[in-house]
């Protein structure tokens, strides 16, 4: 069982409202996506393993957004692709974020990019507005 | 996998504050859907002290928060429909790598990134070895690239370290000025150092978003070098097996002692030291992107087996010239390019050396470059590789810089040319030059396709190691090289205002060395120097 580090927190998103018209639905709908560039995460953290903890607000999660998370390669090719259950992940509930994990099977260090992607799936009214904030952590993987 | 640690968010409402909006029909309203580089976003060097820590159970301390890597602080929105397509994506937004299209990765000479590669900005963006130890870290040095007689030549060389005390001189990595023609370079030692160095050796490095801007710390792209280490000094995981080895074969010496190994960076300072092995028993690597593909070229040990894992089964001994190549850095493919039965890859051309008797034909200390191919080879684009062979002159051994060319990395032949061998005695008067680097460039007009290269030469009355020369040639069109272009004269390089130095691409004094006489012994006060005294423009006379 390997030990996990403080998490490391590596990257902010910077918040952004998304509306939807309920238009584009389904596989069909847009996606919006967010990269971080890994060799800054290499830079800060050359011992980084793959624990990801990403954070998301509660509306978020009740607008059905589907998220995902993906290990891209220098050569634009995805190595790894996790979709992320956010809704069924811890809800902070004074803060109304929620927060899931995700451990990659290889060292994500190599990678180019790690993106964090999500559309709403369903195409739910009440989307409009919803405030969404990332924040995405390393673990230091230690044994 | 979930922890279930409970986190608290509690600060992160403070980050909706900033919110930005976008329609419905994905296309961004608020924000640019291409990387925004502000001065608040841009990535900055960040120490782990510096960096958030969350504990396991522990509250989120967001005040810790406050400088996070920013470089994310986008979001663009796809419209739907349209198929995800990684790189056509970077293409059109300009990425922050600004790497450029995918069809200038065809382009590229050698990137990790296998981001498209743009060489318009390598005048900018090169690497210079300094091989005198006493240029500090931090130095500002000054190029010395003479009078423009064609077109003016970059010195982009990197090494592996150098003469005389071959194992104490790293690479550096000269901070290329904004301008090359003002040629003010600040020293920069890598954290990558090589323990058992070999020669000058060109890589791509990441260029800037801003072309025009200068810093390190706006570099964005992923750098891959591969260098040369001994076993012990980089700890692959599996060091023993190899450490055996060279216990058991003592005073072998690269590649037979040495491991290629890769290394990542995005400044080309910083290294992420991977320990993932390329090749067992390999060195002098050189690097080159093509398509989906990265190419590592690299000198090899053959035992008659295959002392490189992946290499075909052969009966051949010595060092010849491999290839591996991959596409995630993950796995390898390996094959020989150049060995000493001449069944692989390149066509010799015994009677092109014009020097005597080939003794050793194997190819060795590669160089590889994206180039226009001559007529001889079919013209169109397609590759050059430089490299080194061994052969007999009035009965000692020698060695000149050759060159093949092939229309693709993973080409079956590779033509070698005849009649283009460097250096030639006759014309230069020296003994043997080893190890090219060679580095395209492209001038401000356009006009020439200038291949600038730095080789180390031996003095041929002197020892070999603390003769090691590295020098420039002039600048070439395509037209060029029908022409036996790499066959120097006086009237075209070093004495007519290029200068050179040993192992050193910057350049010394005119007239000193290389193809003129032998270089002078160096002294220790000589050694000893500054660097800015040794490698200073020489802009009373005109070279800068």
């Amino acid at each position: 069982m390997p030990i996990h580090s403080p998490i490391h927190l590596v990257a902010l998103f910077k918040s952004l409202q998304v509306s939807t018209n309920g238009a584009s639905t389904g596989d069909d709908a847009a996606k919006s996506y967010l990269d971080l560039q890994v060799p800054q995460i290499r830079n800060m953290l050359p011992q980084a393993s793959g624990l990801f903890v990403v954070g998301l607000t509660e509306n978020a999660v009740a607008t059905d957004f589907e998220w995902n998370i993906q290990f891209i390669s220098g050569f634009d090719r995805i190595h790894e692709a996790a979709p992320i259950n956010i809704a069924a992940s811890n809800l902070d509930s004074a803060s109304g974020m929620r927060s899931a994990e995700y451990t990659t099977t290889s060292n994500f260090l190599l990678e180019s990019r790690l993106r964090l992607w999500w559309r709403n799936k369903n195409g739910i009214s009440g989307v409009k507005n919803a405030q969404l904030s990332a924040v995405l952590g390393v673990h230091l993987i230690t044994a | 996998m979930r922890i279930g640690q409970p986190i608290d968010w509690s600060k992160a409402a403070a980050l909706a504050g900033s919110a930005e909006e976008t329609d419905g029909d994905g296309s961004s309203t608020g924000m640019s859907t291409r990387s925004r580089t502000t001065a608040a976003s841009r990535p900055r060097a960040q120490s782990p002290a510096e960096t958030a820590v969350l504990g396991h159970g522990q509250p989120v301390d967001w005040g810790k928060v406050a400088h996070p890597v920013e470089d994310v602080g986008v979001a663009e929105t796809r419209p739907a429909g349209r198929q995800a397509n990684p790189g056509g994506e970077k293409a059109a937004r300009g990425s922050a790598c600004a790497c450029g299209g995918p069809e200038r990765a065809a382009a590229a000479h050698s990137a990790g990134s296998g981001e498209a590669l743009d060489w318009s900005r390598a005048a900018h963006r090169n690497v210079a070895l300094v091989e005198h130890p006493s240029v500090e870290d931090g130095a500002t040095v000054r190029l010395s690239v003479g009078p423009s007689k064609k077109a003016a030549p970059l010195l982009p060389i990197m090494g592996a370290g150098f003469a005389p005390s071959r194992s104490s001189n790293p690479p550096v990595i000269g901070n290329p000025p904004r301008a090359w023609e003002s040629a003010d370079w600040q020293v920069r030692w890598p954290d990558i150092l090589p323990v058992n160095p070999s020669g000058p050796e060109c890589f791509r490095n990441a260029f800037p978003e801003d072309p025009g801007a200068s810093g390190l710390d706006e570099l964005a792209a992923d750098v891959t070098f591969l260098a040369n280490y001994l076993t012990t000094s980089f700890s692959p995981s599996d060091t023993a097996s190899a450490s055996a080895w060279v216990a058991a074969n003592p005073g072998a010496g690269e590649p037979a002692a040495t491991r290629l190994l890769l290394a990542l960076s995005d400044d080309g300072v910083t290294w992420y030291k991977t320990g993932l092995v390329v090749a067992n028993h390999a060195g002098v690597p050189a690097v080159a992107v093509e398509g989906d593909r990265l190419y590592v070229f690299f000198n090899a040990t053959l035992d008659g087996a295959t002392l490189v894992d992946g290499l075909p089964a052969t009966a051949d001994t010595g060092d010849p010239l491999c290839c591996a190549y991959t596409t995630d850095l993950r796995s390898w493919t390996y094959r020989i390019i150049g060995n000493h039965s001449n069944t692989n890859g390149i066509s010799y051309n015994s009677s092109g050396a014009g020097e005597g008797d080939i003794m050793a034909l194997n190819a060795h200390d590669p160089s590889v470059v994206r180039s226009t191919l001559s007529s001889e080879a079919g013209g169109g684009e397609g590759w050059w590789l430089f490299y080194t062979l061994h052969w007999d002159r009035d009965g000692t051994r020698t060695s000149g810089t050759f060159f093949a060319e092939a229309p693709t990395l993973d080409a079956a032949n590779w033509l070698q040319h005849a009649g283009k061998i460097f250096p030639r005695r006759e014309t230069q008067g020296f003994g043997s030059a080893e190890d090219p680097s060679v580095i395209r460039v492209e001038t401000a007009t356009g006009y020439y396709l200038q291949y600038a290269a730095g080789w180390t030469a031996v003095d041929p009355s002197g020892d070999t190691y603390n003769n090691w020369i590295v020098a420039l040639p002039s600048s070439m069109t395509q037209d060029d090289l029908d022409a036996a272009p790499w066959t120097l004269d006086s009237s075209s390089c070093w004495s007519s205002g290029y200068e050179i130095r040993l192992g050193n691409p910057m350049a010394q004094s005119a007239g000193e060395g290389f193809g003129v006489s032998p270089p002078p012994a160096r002294s220790s006060a000589h050694h000893e120097r500054n660097a800015d005294s040794l490698v200073r423009a020489r802009r009373g006379s005109g070279s800068v």
